[in-house]
């Protein structure tokens, strides 16, 4: 996204609209990298199914939940991933204060256990 | 399966969606990774029917939620203590604070309705009057005068001191003014809390009614033990202490207002609130909305 503009932050909404968009398009993976994951690491394909009715209900459970709470800060270093049942569960809600105040960027690597 | 949460509320209770920069416009993640994984069906599928379900149980369960998150949301180690109090807050806001938590104990004092332990007739109010009088005439009389009421320990007075020479400063009309001002203010909180407990009261059970005035008497009277402390604890806590309440108040009333979908923009007192599905709904379209994506700090990822 920032090589396709100079300073993003300066655009209007609609510029970053459109930057998004053809960031999207752009990007390698295609946001492939979780359904691979799950495809890849399965065995057969029941065992697939499982992992991702699991996965699917976990992302729905934690969703929620994480509104209620008013949860910040979800990039994806903070999304953790079972390998084995496909759960997927939100971690660190308190290292998230000194990140907002100096702006480090964050590890973009999933935590993958 | 059990989980254990190592929770510790930094970016909790909306402290990211109401910071100055990159704040956070949607409600979770539910980016295009995301998405992509659950195969088919998609948001459409089992992902929406989980979060209904979910959303029921968790509005069923509301009273039991919002009491066990005042532990969190009374907790002095929460970050929006730094994120409220600015340093460039003027000497005239704190003299507010304090003249407001005059008349908050006051008032508590006199609608002091049974059932709490903490004697707010004994403590509060013998601990206020000194302080008061101090901003009329200043030395060692009321010092005297304090000591042979039989109040608290002599480790208060200096702190008083520091109160009723702040206080001076001020014009008697001004401070008559700022007091009426923070009644008024504290009344019409008052109101407002009473009106939203009998309304989510109203649409439930007897045994939920119950409950709910339970959890009520708790917040009430830990926001009362919280103010007696922050008596004791000088000019500084007090000020602290009062902005913490506030804050914290207008947490528990948002976490409410989500938990019985009332808590959308356009939402009015008129309406009725929105039921499950339609909450859902519009959380999902908030966060998959490019508007809202394109918005974030870049190393959220919102690509992704």
């Amino acid at each position: 996204m920032l090589k396709i503009t100079g300073d993003f932050d300066l655009c209007t909404v609609m510029q970053k609209v459109e930057i998004f968009t053809e960031a999207l398009k752009r990007t390698t993976g295609k946001g492939n990298d979780i359904y691979e994951i799950l495809w890849s690491k399965s065995t057969n394909s029941e065992e697939w199914l499982e992992r991702r009715n699991k996965y699917t209900r976990s992302l729905a459970v934690m969703s929620m939940v994480g509104y209620i709470l008013g949860l910040g800060d979800r990039h994806p270093s903070n999304l953790m991933l079972d390998k084995i049942s496909g759960k997927l569960l939100h971690i660190d809600f308190g290292r998230s204060l000194c990140y907002v105040s100096t702006r480090t960027i964050a590890r973009m690597t999933f935590e993958i256990t | 399966m059990t989980h254990l949460f190592s929770f510790i509320p930094g970016d909790c209770f909306e402290v990211a969606m109401s910071r100055d920069k990159y704040p956070e416009r949607v409600p979770f993640r539910l980016t295009r990774m995301l998405v992509k994984a659950m195969e088919v069906s998609g948001i459409e599928g089992s992902y929406r029917s989980t979060c209904e379900r979910t959303m029921t149980v968790l509005r069923g369960s509301r009273d039991s939620l919002v009491a066990m998150l005042e532990a969190f949301v009374y907790d002095p180690l929460i970050s929006w203590r730094l994120v409220d109090l600015s340093p460039g807050k003027s000497e005239e806001e704190l003299s507010n604070n304090i003249t407001g938590l005059d008349a908050t104990s006051s008032g508590l004092a006199h609608s002091n309705d049974g059932g709490v332990p903490i004697d707010l007739n004994k403590s509060g109010v013998g601990m206020i009057n000194p302080i008061t009088e101090g901003i009329d005439e200043e030395g060692e009389d009321d010092r005297n005068a304090f000591l042979a009421d039989g109040g608290i320990g002599s480790a208060v007075l200096p702190q008083r001191r520091i109160f009723s020479r702040k206080e001076a400063g001020m014009s008697a009309a001004r401070a008559r003014s700022l007091q009426m001002y923070t009644n008024i203010q504290n009344m019409a909180s008052a109101l407002d809390t009473d009106n939203r407990i009998a309304s989510i009261a109203a649409e439930k059970s007897d045994q939920s009614i119950a409950e709910g005035s339970i959890a009520r008497s708790r917040v009430e009277r830990s926001m009362r033990h919280r103010q007696v402390l922050s008596l004791l604890g000088g000019e500084d806590g007090a000020a602290h202490e009062v902005a913490l309440n506030e804050k914290a108040l207008k947490v528990i009333r948002r976490v409410q207002d989500k938990l019985t979908g009332t808590d959308f923009p356009d939402f009015d007192e008129t309406s009725e609130p929105v039921d499950v599905p339609e909450q859902v709904q519009r959380l999902i379209v908030q966060a998959t909305s490019s508007e809202n994506l394109c918005q974030l700090f870049i190393g959220w990822c919102a690509f992704w």
